[in-house]
């Protein structure tokens, strides 16, 4: 498995385990009220930022031990092409999560509604272009 | 209506014949990764046609010796 291939599969689980994280920090906080009286800010602002720094150390990680291994680390146009369909693949998500959140906005919904739509359509995205990478690398691109 | 199409390779056979050489010295003489020419030879992969006639080149011999294109046949 290439160093590009690794990455893909760490930035997945790392999507998942932070949305899995967040959704059960939430529930414990919940305690039977309403989630919009949870103080949700925190968890989604912790877990966003120890997701991007998880991939930050996971991305330096992989590239050290790649360069020790003197395995190359740039990119061909296999691992271009997969990592556009990838994008193209999560951006739809992104774009859903985005009208969503605008139209919660402009129907005056409460601000937990509206950030949770953003995180998710962010959260989704990550995970589709995750799945679509690994299963490109694995099975080969659908063309 | 387009039949499903499939491009198979010789690559095995070609690096074999070339003195055994390994999926990362061809890789590297075409500006792949192992993995890439691994995809390529399994057939999960069809490269540019830059990297084909780069492939073509390394082996010495014309594209067609290399990849063939069997059309109505599924991967």
């Amino acid at each position: 498995m290439g160093v590009r291939e690794k990455n893909a599969w760490a930035m997945l689980v790392i999507a998942i385990a932070g949305v899995t994280v967040y959704l059960t920090l939430l529930a414990v906080n919940l305690d039977g009220g309403s989630p919009t009286d949870v103080s949700y800010q925190p968890l989604m602002l912790w877990t966003i930022g120890l997701g991007i720094a998880a991939g930050i150390v996971v991305h330096i990680t992989l590239s050290i031990r790649a360069g020790l291994a003197g395995e190359s680390q740039d990119a061909d146009e296999r691992d271009r092409q997969i990592e556009r369909f990838g994008t193209n693949i999560g951006q739809a998500f992104l774009v859903i999560g985005g009208l969503a959140g605008l139209l919660m906005a402009l129907a005056e919904w409460d601000w937990f509604w509206i950030a949770n739509a953003l995180y998710f359509g962010f959260v989704l995205s990550a995970i589709l272009e995750g799945v679509a990478e690994v299963v490109a690398y694995r099975r080969g691109l659908p063309w | 209506m387009v039949k499903p199409t499939t491009v198979s390779n010789r690559i095995r056979a070609l690096r074999f014949a070339h003195g055994e050489m390994t999926q990362a010295e061809l890789g590297k003489q075409i500006g792949m990764t192992r993995q890439t020419v691994i995809a390529i030879e399994q057939g999960r992969y069809s490269p540019s046609l830059e990297t084909a006639f780069r492939i073509a080149q390394v082996f010495g011999v014309p594209l067609d010796d290399v990849f063939q294109y069997n059309e109505g046949e599924t991967p």
